[in-house]
């Protein structure tokens, strides 16, 4: 049996660094994936795992987790990930150039997909089918009420399988 | 409940295996519910794979790279001849041909050979592909320090005197674990795969035509130190607007310290 997440925030915190890189190692996949549902950059996504785990290792002194590791990295993530793609929008000297979207991508397979959803639709099915999070959980991470999930989900469903009748 | 029928949250529920026995007992009985259970199943699934992000690129082991006898110590990783992202054609790969990429493309110019990636388009994409290989840092070993953490940012700074410095990269030799890096303006490049090791290459570029002179400080890197930890930084290149490789001074002290 692992040690929780819990249990390895107090260790790292305490000083012992094999907790901070179990940390890692255990969470990595999951905020690059996170991220680059921002980001839309495979490289981008590797840099806010990066710029995450430091403002953790800054915020551990004082860390106390009120609940789910996850979704108390959920929102750091998406801040970070939506900063980096704005910045890197008005400051990098090609931000003009269009890229370009090539056909079969998984990112226009995912807007296939939740095309019909608003965008907290859609941030709630993600957190739901693609993280896997209770919705308590996504309430936590969301900062808004179980019931607000709980609504939002529901007509979520109701307009996929209005659109996508056949998975 | 709707109509004696779960609705779609519960049948989530069950999907989740969140669901209560007597709701799960249901579903195992109503064809109705299991079919819409089966419809949830598959479009999780769906959601699940369409928000993976791509594989990222395998990199060139650091194995077979010593094996073809182009890496040395703390040496990048080589090519045979030019590399496809050597843009200025100088025979090595840095961040004045990310710039230089950047600029010809701000001017409307496309080649081909730009595109890197193969999508069909010269953009920005490929700009990155470029800086990302001038970063790409083989990994070395780092020396395993003992005693209590401390803390430190370390701040580079780079002196081209009275010629404008638009781009710039440079290595980092340390015994420290980085644990962040931060740029001036925009965040640099580097190769996350090396905050880890013993070594790591940063590099930036701008397109601002008045870029700055003198002493800037490029970055800021946080590090995790024990120990007599040493940091050694050397300048790979810099360059000025015109593309042309200039001399700067390097030097790193960390933050708060005045030199």
């Amino acid at each position: 049996m692992g040690s929780s997440d819990d249990d390895l925030v107090r260790a790292a915190r305490a000083g012992e660094r094999g907790a901070f890189e179990a940390l890692f190692g255990r969470h990595r996949g999951w905020v690059v994936a996170l991220a680059w549902r921002f980001t839309r950059d495979r490289d981008e996504a590797e840099d806010v795992l990066q710029e995450t785990f430091a403002y953790l290792h800054r915020k551990l002194p004082a860390l106390e987790l009120a609940g789910g590791f996850r979704t108390f990295l959920y929102p750091v993530v998406k801040h970070l990930a939506l900063a980096r793609t704005e910045k890197r929008r008005r400051e990098r000297p090609l931000a003009a150039v269009p890229e370009e979207r090539t056909a079969g991508t998984a990112e226009e397979r995912l807007e296939d997909l939740l095309g019909g959803l608003s965008e907290v639709q859609q941030e709630v099915v993600l957190l739901r089918f693609a993280d896997g999070l209770e919705l308590q959980e996504i309430a936590e991470a969301l900062q808004v009420p179980l019931g607000t999930v709980k609504s939002r989900l529901h007509s979520a469903l109701e307009i996929l399988r209005r659109r996508h009748p056949n998975p | 409940m709707t109509d004696g029928h779960p609705d779609l949250l519960e049948l989530d529920a069950v999907r989740a295996g969140e669901a209560a026995a007597e709701l799960r007992g249901h579903v195992e009985r109503c064809g109705r519910c299991r079919a819409e259970l089966e419809w949830l199943r598959g479009m999780a699934l769906r959601v699940a794979r369409a928000a993976a992000p791509p594989r990222r690129r395998r990199w060139v082991p650091f194995a077979a790279a010593a094996a073809a006898a182009v890496v040395v110590f703390g040496a990048w990783i080589g090519r045979p001849g030019h590399a496809a992202e050597d843009i200025d054609r100088d025979g090595r790969v840095d961040i004045l041909d990310a710039r230089a990429l950047a600029t010809r493309i701000g001017r409307g110019e496309r080649e081909p050979a730009w595109d890197l990636n193969r999508d069909g388009s010269v953009d920005a994409q490929d700009v990155e592909r470029v800086a990302r290989a001038a970063v790409r840092t083989a990994p070395v070993a780092r020396s395993r320090q003992e005693g209590p953490v401390r803390f430190v940012a370390l701040d580079v700074f780079l002196d081209s005197g009275d010629r404008p410095l638009a781009s710039w990269q440079f290595e980092l030799a340390s015994d420290a674990r980085i644990v962040g890096i931060e740029g001036a303006k925009a965040p640099p490049y580097y190769d996350p795969a090396a905050l880890e090791a013993g070594r790591i290459v940063i590099a930036s570029f701008t397109t601002d035509p008045d870029p700055p002179r003198g002493r800037v400080r490029v970055a800021r890197l946080h590090l995790e130190e024990r120990g007599a930890a040493e940091h050694v930084p050397k300048l790979v290149a810099a360059g000025g607007p015109g593309g042309a490789r200039i001399d700067a001074r390097i030097e790193a002290v960390r933050a708060g310290e005045k030199r």
